[in-house]
């Protein structure tokens, strides 16, 4: 085998190869089958399966409009139009019973699924 | 050929590992027990937070009515701002007697025991402080030393006077009761659940935890504790039934004054200044949901060496310190029924 052709091989197999383990862990990190469920003022709005990527847009009380982003097996919200922006500084969640709260909006987002976690919530 | 097999490998190196699912500190949900038992949960925001309940029955009732019904009805008489309330009645009728409800009485009363036993750390007359720094409106702002000590004029539990079902405190004063609001309604709410003979509830006000009985399986109710520097992750998990467990932190609500340092919540009513004594965090746990909900406030101003000496004398509660090193420091009672994560340890106060 030439030089030049050893050569592509191998970065071929190192390409492929990062490229396999960043899939794999992307795939890893979602918990199949969790879902993260929107609430305005108690009401459920939507249900958003953290194995799939999209962002929502939620109409939220008082006015209130918040970029809800799904994206590699986590939910966060990314802009909100709330004064205080404690929904956005809260960041990503991912585990069943963790949920995003905006007070000014009465908007909950909280993680749901078929599996739990060991932990009933969190103070 | 040669080439065609060093592709397969590669192909079948990156798929494996695609098709493995990951378990960790995971338990399927779905128990034999729980199948004849419906979920049933409630979400209400009230007295400025969100509040989540979630319980277990095996029969049609208006539970989540009544549920609703008392926290929109303690809400009602507590409240600080609704014209109203008891509350406000109170504050706007300073120097005579005010005639309030027994739920107000009963938790003034309380208030005003917890302040004598922790010597003021607690203290309901410190409204007018927290006011001018901002914490109730959101318009924050560092008051001067001379505003402080003008204000602190205004305050001391001693001052409130208590006859029948009446309350008089004395002019410029203003009482609130936020410390223990929350705690005294998650005991309300434990009371309907115990009336309505439902043996499997956990009730989430605003980080305020009351459990009640265990879950439909039999097993403990876990509720984990938030580090308070990183508040995404957890320092330790705590096994309860029939029990509140309620934290106070400076991380809940604090601002970045102009001069870079963070203020926080919890005020000091001896100085008029958030509470600096070395503690990040204090969580109480036991079977009063308004002594937890209390003493989570007054062992934070107190600060760690008073706390320690204060959570060893009270055999009824366990107490969780974490100081500003990221020490944790429990009661012995708790030692059995606590599991720390994250590689944090904890260490027994003696």
């Amino acid at each position: 085998m030439e030089k030049r052709q050893r050569i592509f091989w191998i970065s071929l197999i190192i390409l492929l190869g990062i490229c396999g383990i960043w899939i794999a862990v992307s795939r890893l990190s979602v918990r199949e089958g969790n879902y993260a469920v929107v609430k305005v003022d108690g009401k459920i709005i939507c249900q958003l399966p953290l194995a799939e990527e999209r962002v929502v847009m939620i109409d939220g009380k008082n006015h209130i409009r918040l970029k809800v982003v799904v994206d590699r097996g986590s939910v966060f919200v990314e802009h909100s139009d709330c004064p205080d922006k404690i929904c956005e500084q809260k960041g990503r969640i991912d585990k069943v019973n963790e949920n995003i709260i905006c007070l000014p909006a009465r908007t909950v987002i909280e993680i749901q699924g078929t599996e739990v976690d060991m932990v009933d919530v969190v103070v | 050929m040669k080439k065609f097999t060093v592709l397969l490998i590669i192909v079948g190196v990156m798929v494996l590992p695609v098709g493995c699912s990951q378990k960790k500190n995971t338990v399927t949900a779905v128990k034999a027990t729980e199948n004849t038992l419906k979920t049933e949960t409630l979400d209400i925001f009230a007295m400025d937070t969100y509040m989540n309940i979630k319980y277990f029955t095996d029969k049609d009732s208006d539970c989540s009515q009544k549920l609703q019904n008392e926290i929109e009805y303690l809400e009602s008489i507590f409240s600080v701002t609704a014209e109203n309330s008891d509350i406000s009645a109170i504050n706007h009728n300073t120097g005579k007697f005010t005639a309030v409800s027994d739920d107000t009485m009963s938790l003034v009363e309380r208030a005003v025991e917890i302040s004598e036993i922790t010597e003021g750390s607690l203290d309901i007359t410190v409204y007018p402080i927290l006011k001018e720094w901002g914490f109730t409106t959101g318009n924050y702002k560092i008051p001067t030393q001379k505003t402080l000590n003008d204000l602190r004029q205004n305050t001391g539990y001693q001052n409130i006077a208590l006859e029948d079902n009446k309350i008089k405190i004395p002019e410029n004063f203003a009482i609130d009761l936020g410390a223990v609001a929350k705690g005294y309604t998650g005991d309300k709410l434990c009371d309907i659940f115990r009336k309505e003979n439902i043996t499997s509830a956990l009730i989430n006000l605003g980080g305020n935890v009351q459990t009640v009985g265990t879950k439909p399986d039999g097993s403990l109710w876990n509720v984990a504790l938030k580090n308070p520097i990183d508040t995404e992750k957890e320092v330790c998990v705590v096994s309860l039934s029939d029990k509140a467990m309620i934290t106070s932190g400076g991380y809940e609500r604090y601002f970045i004054g102009e001069d870079g340092k963070q203020y926080w919540h919890i005020l000091d009513p001896k100085t008029g200044y958030p509470s600096d004594k070395g503690l990040l965090s204090v969580t109480i746990i036991g079977e009063d949901g308004t002594l937890c909900d209390a003493l989570s406030t007054a062992l934070f101003v107190m600060g760690e060496e008073k706390a320690k000496i204060f959570a060893s004398a009270h055999n009824e509660i366990a107490v969780i310190l974490i100081n500003s090193h990221m020490e944790i420091f429990i009661t012995e009672n708790l030692k059995d029924h606590i599991q720390m994560l994250n590689d944090f340890r904890c260490q027994i106060i003696a």
